[in-house]
């Protein structure tokens, strides 16, 4: 009995043994299997579990002026999707969300009942409208974040920036020359989630680093990119023409500062434009110059030696007869010196010079001029004009004066900055920097001299011709601007008819390019008009609107006159009643404080304006503390101003 | 009986196994046992707790980036607000329309050098 259940007891121990071998085997066997055998398959179906990818979609770079104002931003809005195929209740659906996104509820049922996997409902929704939608959080709707280019400025520079596509890929402007540098590369992220799919942050691993795109800074300034915008919007709507074109460049190095384009357009809605309106004409279009085409003529013949400043030519009383056809002046005249030429804007003389200078010669000065070649400014679609290779009859006299050739607005004013900054033609540009994300410089453009065209002492006689155009009697003297020196030249060109292909009787592109001060150019502008009725002549239509962009611009780069004002301020002439300071009192109140010497005015109770006349009148520095009306002043009145004292007045805002 | 119970003393009433000494050992070891099992189960609650903040902590980082995000988001807003409030042409639109505002003319232009 007892051997029986010591039996019992060991098979019972045998078999329990057994069974948790067994079983520790089948542990370290299955063990084996995955651990070993199914190691990289269940790795994999793991991963695919609980990582979840994350493309880095690279934020756009910015486009900024030459003062980082933002004229092209990017920032991420939410696109609404539906996932048809998981929305049970499309009526619903719908009906709740048609009202908010002002879909017809119709049109959106039929999008939420396609037999699609995924469509979009709406894309970059504004935050408002997103955040409403994502708090019902309706089944099979989605939202995914997408990259949206804002243009805060909307007109102003829209020809430069250009624009972007949805994807959102550069289609003009800057935004396409410099595409691969504002768009970045696009990266990717993996990132372990959780069982609510929540994603851990700690355990994340970039796989593949999204390299953001850069910011670009342009040679551009809002400010001077506006008045150019605003006076020839003036101008063109005041003649009443199809369009135009303005250009404000920095004489001495080829920066463009301003490039204006009139009809212009949004680009936050470029798609309700038509393509002609998108188009940067000023480097895209060429045009017939005209008479400012005879500035390059008379200076190509300087340089050449075959002609003086003095010399005379016989202008024919305005009629000229070459072969069979007949040259006429505007304003006929019989002899004029080769300034005279350029001040009156002769085709006779210029025609005559160009013969006396030959046809291989003036062909390449112009073409060193840079006309007949692109320019390379960084815009995409630039033209590169045209000039004959080979020359008949009496090409040689038209192209002198301007016609037969043609050239495009960048073309023009780079080649005239080569005579205002003293023969040396400059490359001109756009993109002054390049920043990294962070705003740290990756790159910068620096002037480039393309070659000398002429000698600085044939630019200074040619400036000095140019002077005589804004000069009295001279054909842009709505273009002088007071207490400046400016060079410049009008043009008035017949337009080609497209249908006859002969010059068209009654359209014409009014011209005026120039450079101011023109005794130490600072920037070469450009005004083109084209087709204006009424008076077409270049320098009633776009004489002024020079003058108002450079006396604007001027005044806004603090390049102060360097001649004297044809007004003469006088005391209270031009302020009203509130801000003419009080009486003076008694002690030591100058009456003219002109006459005073160096010894310090009563300011006390004068406006700024009045100090402001006093310090120009006497040729005095004062800081100027505060606004409003004069409290206090250092030195008190009648002492002498100099020594080491700080001379000053304090202004308080009059009640 | 009596000359068997002498030669089998140890038979007929043998000592309690291991006795007053193997019990005091039996202590110890359970003592031992019991002592790595607490310090065992310490350290796996603390292990899993940690593992529970840590997933925790990853969550709250996880929230504060795309506050981060939402933040630096609302920035770039603000800041292209702001230069679309900045244009000149809407300055002067409102200083001229609502502010009465003019261009100074040549006359109220003073050059000071």
């Amino acid at each position: 009995m007892k051997d029986e259940r010591e039996k019992w007891a060991r098979i019972r121990i045998i078999m329990i043994g057994t069974f948790f071998g067994l079983m520790f085997l089948m542990v370290v066997g299955r063990a084996f299997y995955l651990q070993i055998l199914q190691h990289e398959e269940l790795v994999k179906k793991a991963e695919k579990q609980h990582q979840h990818r994350v493309d880095l979609t690279p934020a756009r770079g910015s486009i900024l002026d030459r003062n980082g104002t933002p004229l092209a931003e990017s920032i991420h809005m939410d696109s609404c999707y539906a996932e048809p195929k998981r929305i049970k209740d499309v009526a619903g659906t719908a009906a709740v969300l048609a009202p908010i996104l002002g879909i017809p509820r119709q049109e959106l049922a039929a999008k939420l009942s396609l037999n699609r996997s995924f469509t979009w409902i709406e894309r970059w929704l504004p935050p408002d409208t997103a955040i409403r939608i994502k708090n019902m959080k309706l089944p099979g709707i989605g939202f995914v974040p997408e990259s949206k280019r804002f243009y805060p400025n909307v007109e102003t520079a829209a020809h430069v920036v250009g624009f972007t596509g949805r994807d959102p890929n550069g289609l003009e402007g800057i935004e396409l020359k410099y595409d691969g540098t504002i768009l970045g590369n696009t990266g990717y992220m993996i990132t372990e989630r959780d069982a609510l799919g929540r994603n851990i942050a700690i355990k994340n691993t970039v796989i593949k680093d999204s390299s953001p795109g850069n910011s670009v800074v342009l040679t551009l300034d809002k400010t001077i990119q506006f008045i150019a915008e605003k006076e020839l919007a003036k101008a063109v709507t005041e003649s009443n023409a199809k369009g135009g074109m303005a250009l404000v460049m920095e004489s001495d190095t080829g920066k463009v500062l301003a490039m204006a384009n009139y009809p212009t357009f949004n680009p936050n809605a470029y798609s309700r434009y038509s393509l002609s309106q998108l188009r940067n004409r000023v480097v895209a279009d060429s045009f017939e110059p005209g008479s400012t085409f005879k500035v390059f003529t008379i200076a190509s013949a300087l340089e050449a030696g075959v002609v003086r400043p003095s010399d005379v030519y016989n202008c024919e009383n305005g009629n000229y007869r070459i072969a069979d056809r007949t040259i006429h002046d505007d304003h006929p005249h019989s002899r004029l010196t080769v300034s005279e030429i350029i001040k009156y804007s002769s085709n006779i003389g210029s025609a005559k010079i160009g013969f006396k200078l030959g046809e291989e010669r003036l062909s390449n000065y112009l073409r060193n001029f840079g006309f007949g070649g692109r320019t390379g400014i960084d815009l995409p679609g630039e033209s590169s004009g045209y000039i004959k290779r080979n020359w008949y009859g009496i090409d040689l006299a038209t192209i002198s004066f301007g016609q037969g050739v043609s050239l495009s607005a960048i073309q023009l004013v780079t080649a005239v900055s080569a005579i205002a900054n003293g023969g040396t033609l400059m490359k001109p540009y756009l993109v002054e920097r390049i920043l990294d994300d962070s705003g740290k410089e990756v790159q910068r453009f620096e002037p480039q001299i393309v070659r000398r065209v002429i000698s600085p002492e044939t630019a200074q006689k040619v400036s000095r011709m140019m002077e005589t155009v804004t000069g009295e009697g001279g054909t842009g003297t709505k273009a002088a601007v007071d207490g400046y020196r400016v060079a410049g030249k009008t043009g008035t060109a017949q337009k080609v008819d497209p249908v006859t292909h002969t010059y068209s009787p009654s359209k014409r592109i009014g011209s005026f390019v120039g450079f101011v001060p023109a005794d130490k150019p600072k920037l070469t502008i450009a005004v083109i008009i084209d087709e204006p009725q009424g008076i077409k002549y270049g320098g009633v239509v776009a004489a002024p609107a020079f003058k108002a962009i450079a006396q604007n611009t001027l005044a806004y780069l603090k390049i102060t006159p360097n001649m004297p004002t044809a007004k003469t301020p006088k005391k209270d002439e031009e302020t009203d009643e509130s801000e003419t300071g009080p009486e003076p009192d008694a002690d030591g109140y100058i009456e003219d404080p002109a006459n005073a010497g160096a010894v310090m005015p009563n300011f006390r109770g004068m406006s700024m304006r009045n100090v402001l006349q006093v310090m120009e009148k006497r040729g005095i520095n004062i800081r100027l503390i505060g606004s409003g009306k004069a409290i206090e002043q250092s030195p008190p009145p009648g002492h002498a101003i100099g020594g080491t004292g700080e001379v000053w007045i304090k202004f308080t805002p009059s009640a | 009986m009596a000359q068997a119970r002498a030669d089998y003393g140890k038979v007929a009433a043998p000592r309690a196994f291991g006795g007053a000494e193997l019990a005091s050992h039996r202590i110890d070891i359970f003592k031992y046992l019991m002592i790595c099992m607490i310090l065992f189960t310490i350290v796996s609650v603390f292990h899993v707790w940690s593992r529970f903040r840590l997933v925790e902590l990853n969550l709250q980082i996880t929230e504060v980036s795309r506050q981060l995000k939402d933040a630096e988001q609302e920035q770039k807003c603000l800041k292209l607000e702001a230069a679309s409030l900045k244009t000149p042409a809407r300055i002067e639109t409102i200083a001229k329309n609502e502010l009465g505002m003019a261009l100074p003319n040549e006359l109220q232009v003073i050059h000071v050098k």
